[in-house]
């Protein structure tokens, strides 16, 4: 339980002095002076000695604390008696006011036996040991709650001095003091359940770790699908095309031009089994054999008439065009064929019309 | 047999004499002060829509395409009936409606093409040139050899 505590510059170092000695009294002292160092250390020991740090907290679970105790607790390093009331009878949480209730309360109907507990409790309920009361004197033991009693030892990590533990917490925001013996009331957010977890060293660390991958991988999925939504507009014709759609839009539409689509499909289709009159002859012969079939016929039908544009090659003359000229107005297959298989099928169509 | 064919889109103005057009869309008569001519027919200018992006054609341009008993705009018709092809830089497929950049016998993306070397697009008047069927700026076929490849002037 007497871990060292690292003597912070200035402010801690007194308290160092006192956390070092075995005495039984220093025992609270310590406690009281981790509880402060940790105020003070700015965060510095997030990884070293954080379970030492949290197993004490969580043995010191009654504590009031404030900043102002603290201060005058480090000043007054000498009269160690007074320093352990400051700080070890209660530990204030973060809001000025905005203490926590806790169970550590119980301890206090322990109070014949001038057993110092630590507790968290509201401003109006006196505690058996006032906070500030600098004249008590007799042997006081820190009551150690059970080990799992983290709240308060969360309460503990908001509380005004404690300020700077919050760093320790990923999701905490940046608003802290930089001074930990003068530790800001104003603490402008409050701490999420998960966010008031310290590193216990036992389930806590996990749980932030835990929900982090959670909060990553969320977001991640949502820029998938937020993805996945544009290359859906990319495909869908508007005017103008950049036109900005909301989701439920571009779904909509999206229904809508693949019916359109499929309708379209199915009419060009049927426009071909209804037969062309003129060259097409073997027309409904060919229906059998598929879509394939199908497009080359409409190509050859298509071809007759435009047969003159085909002429025309593609020349490099570097100027941005559409990719389709003209020309291309009558080819409806999709497939890639080549111009000279259009050409070369436009003049067979036009031998047999001449027949 | 229904051909493509490139329709002129007019705009007119009403007559006031003579009986109303009724229009082709709606089946209404026409009160606008506007209207649209095509296919000899008379439409509302909201009436005459293309098919597949809803855009008024009186707006976009002048001409109109109508194929399959539809009406569409120039750039919906190369969209739905035009060819397509491939990219030459980036072997993707060049929808039929897009600008392109063409270069002897092949094909480019607007975007694509650009000196595959510097990744540097191309002024108005720039000179470039295809080696081993890439596209280079003067700099780095210069930079490359000094043989005597095919050079293109650009624009």
């Amino acid at each position: 339980m007497m871990e060292k505590l690292k003597p912070e510059v200035g402010q801690l170092s007194p308290m160092g002095k006192e956390c070092k000695s075995p005495h039984h009294d220093s025992m609270t002292t310590s406690i009281a002076g981790r509880v402060s160092g940790e105020g003070c250390e700015a965060g510095g020991e997030t990884q070293e000695a954080a379970s030492a740090n949290s197993a004490e907290r969580d043995r010191v679970p009654g504590e009031r604390c404030n900043g102002t105790i603290l201060f005058n607790a480090v000043t007054k390093e000498t009269a160690y008696h007074s320093e352990q009331k400051k700080e070890v009878p209660v530990i204030e949480l973060a809001r000025r006011g905005g203490l926590v209730d806790i169970k550590a309360r119980e301890l206090t109907a322990d109070g014949n036996h001038r057993i110092q507990t630590t507790e968290l409790c509201r401003p109006p309920i006196q505690l058996p040991l006032p906070s500030r009361d600098p004249l008590l004197s007799e042997t006081r033991m820190v009551q150690l709650s059970q080990p799992g009693f983290s709240l308060p030892a969360r309460a503990m990590l908001y509380s005004n001095f404690a300020q700077p533990l919050a760093t320790m917490n990923s999701g905490y925001g940046g608003e802290m003091e930089q001074y930990g013996m003068y530790p800001s009331h104003r603490i402008k957010r409050r701490p999420a359940p998960y966010e008031i977890e310290i590193n216990d060293g036992n389930g806590s660390q996990p749980k932030i770790v835990r929900r982090i991958f959670t909060n990553s991988r969320e977001r991640w999925r949502q820029q998938n699908v937020n993805g996945a939504f544009a290359d859906l507009r990319q495909l869908i014709p508007t005017h103008p095309p950049d036109k900005k759609l909301s989701k439920n839009e571009i779904l909509r539409l999206a229904m809508k031009y693949i019916n359109f689509l499929a309708k379209l499909l199915d009419d060009q289709e049927g426009v071909l089994e209804a037969g062309d009159s003129g060259g097409i002859v073997g027309a409904r012969t060919h229906e059998a054999r598929g879509e394939g079939l199908v497009r080359e016929e409409l190509l050859q039908g298509m071809l007759s008439p435009s047969n003159s544009s085909c002429g025309s090659l593609l020349d490099g003359d570097g100027s941005p065009d559409s990719y389709t000229d003209d020309q291309d107005l009558s080819i409806g297959s999709r497939r890639p064929t080549s111009r000279g298989l259009h050409h070369h099928s436009g003049l067979h169509i036009d031998e047999q019309n001449q027949r | 047999m229904v051909f493509d064919k490139e329709e002129s889109v007019s705009l007119v103005p009403l007559q006031s004499k003579g009986k109303p057009r009724v229009c082709a869309g709606c089946n209404r008569r026409i009160m606008d002060r506007f209207m649209l001519q095509a296919l000899d027919r008379y439409w509302h200018e909201d009436c005459l829509k293309c098919a597949c992006c809803d855009c008024r054609l009186g707006d976009v341009g002048s001409t109109l395409y109508t194929r399959a008993n539809l009406i569409l705009c120039h750039k919906d018709y190369l969209r739905l009936f035009g060819m397509t092809g491939n990219c030459a830089a980036c072997s993707k497929v060049i929808p039929a409606f897009e600008m392109v950049m063409r270069a002897r016998e092949n094909v480019y993306h607007l975007d694509c093409f650009a000196c595959q070397l510097c990744s540097q697009r191309f002024c108005v008047g720039d000179k470039f040139f295809l080696k081993n069927n890439m596209i280079l700026c003067q700099l780095d076929y210069e930079g490359g050899h000094q043989n005597g490849n095919s050079a293109d002037q650009a624009l």
